[in-house]
């Protein structure tokens, strides 16, 4: 079932609240957000094919609960396969990447009935605007937070940009899980003053 | 009456079905990767190590240099159930990699977690490589005791 409270629809302007854990605890370095973001492509894509699929085949009660389990076996397999490629970022990264499947299930890519390649598709759709978001917090968070720049590699990530200097300058608190939150709260500020420039003049005018 | 009841047997044997298919398959993978896995830890650990090495921050980090960058480094055994293991608390503060952190090592002496206390540094992703190293010296040490 979707969550019908107002704002908080599947096209709703408070969507990506279902996003939030993810966004702020995956962002706090660039090899993290870069790890996730290819998580969330794979476990959103395969789960919504493997859906697709074999929709004749799932239970008419208890779809979701399936869903739950298929999601979850998506996420695992990555977290696996990950842990071949760098076992180090994927020991950092297993709360995140347990996270995904969650995701799955509070976005509205777990609700598609398609076919299985128009559901990959419209899933993956569901998921870039997700690891843009992540990427866009993780570019601000660990230049200015840490003063560098990482990348995953084999032996955890790689440091593409950093020096000394800027490390001592950084701001510690953005990379901070509270950090995280304060920017998330003024980038939803920020886009509410976008949408409604002056709210309380036409407040004041709706009432006169 | 009849067909509801069978659709509703078949619902239920199709959710069992998709409850144990994935985890079975994933039981199968993770059974056969296992040895991989293991093989591409301790080549990760040795190229972490390595990278280390090349650098003068393992000066300050490894207690075997006669440094004083670590601070603290103690092992303690626990047992829970039937589990037992070793969890090492060690706390770095001279190098860039500054912060508490516990390595919590299983019975069969592999890391199983990473607690970071504070991880302020941008160096901080090689520590579970690192936690694993004095893991693996404590636990060395303690049974040659």
């Amino acid at each position: 079932m979707m969550d019908r409270t107002p704002g908080s629809t599947a096209r709703g302007p408070y969507r990506f609240l279902a996003y939030a854990g993810l966004v702020v605890g995956a962002s706090s370095r660039l090899a993290h957000a870069v790890a996730v973001s290819i998580a969330l492509f794979t476990v959103f894509t395969l789960s919504s094919f493997i859906l697709g699929a074999s929709a004749p085949l799932l239970p008419r009660r208890g779809r979701r609960f399936v869903t739950v389990f298929i999601a979850s076996f998506t996420a695992s397999c990555f977290q696996l396969l990950f842990s071949l490629y760098s076992p180090a970022l994927a020991l950092d990264l297993s709360f995140f990447i347990g996270l995904v499947p969650v995701t799955f299930m509070a976005s509205s890519a777990s609700e598609y009935a398609l076919s299985p390649g128009t559901a990959a598709l419209a899933s993956l759709r569901e998921a870039l605007p997700v690891a843009g978001l992540i990427s866009a917090f993780a570019l601000v968070r660990e230049s200015f937070g840490y003063g560098c720049l990482t990348f995953p590699a084999r032996s955890g990530a790689f440091v593409i940009l950093g020096s000394d200097a800027s490390s001592s300058l950084a701001i510690r608190v953005l990379v901070s899980a509270a950090g995280g939150f304060m920017l998330f709260g003024y980038v939803l500020a920020g886009l509410r003053r976008l949408r409604s420039p002056f709210p309380d003049s036409a407040e004041q005018a709706r009432v006169e | 009456m009849k067909e509801r009841t069978r659709s509703a047997s078949v619902d239920y044997a199709l959710v069992l079905l998709w409850t144990f298919l994935p985890v079975l398959l994933f039981a199968l993978l993770s059974f056969g990767t296992g040895a991989s896995r293991s093989a591409s830890l301790a080549r990760s650990v040795d190229a972490a190590f390595s990278a280390a090495a090349d650098s003068r921050r393992l000066a300050s980090v490894v207690p075997s240099r006669g440094s004083d960058g670590v601070k603290a480094l103690r092992g303690k055994r626990f047992s829970l159930k039937e589990k037992k293991g070793l969890a090492v608390v060690f706390t770095i503060e001279t190098s860039a990699q500054a912060g508490t952190y516990i390595a919590v090592l299983g019975p069969g002496g592999e890391l199983s977690s990473v607690i970071a206390l504070a991880r302020p540094s941008r160096e901080a992703l090689t520590i579970p490589a690192l936690a694993w190293i004095y893991a693996q010296g404590i636990a060395a040490s303690e049974t040659k005791k």
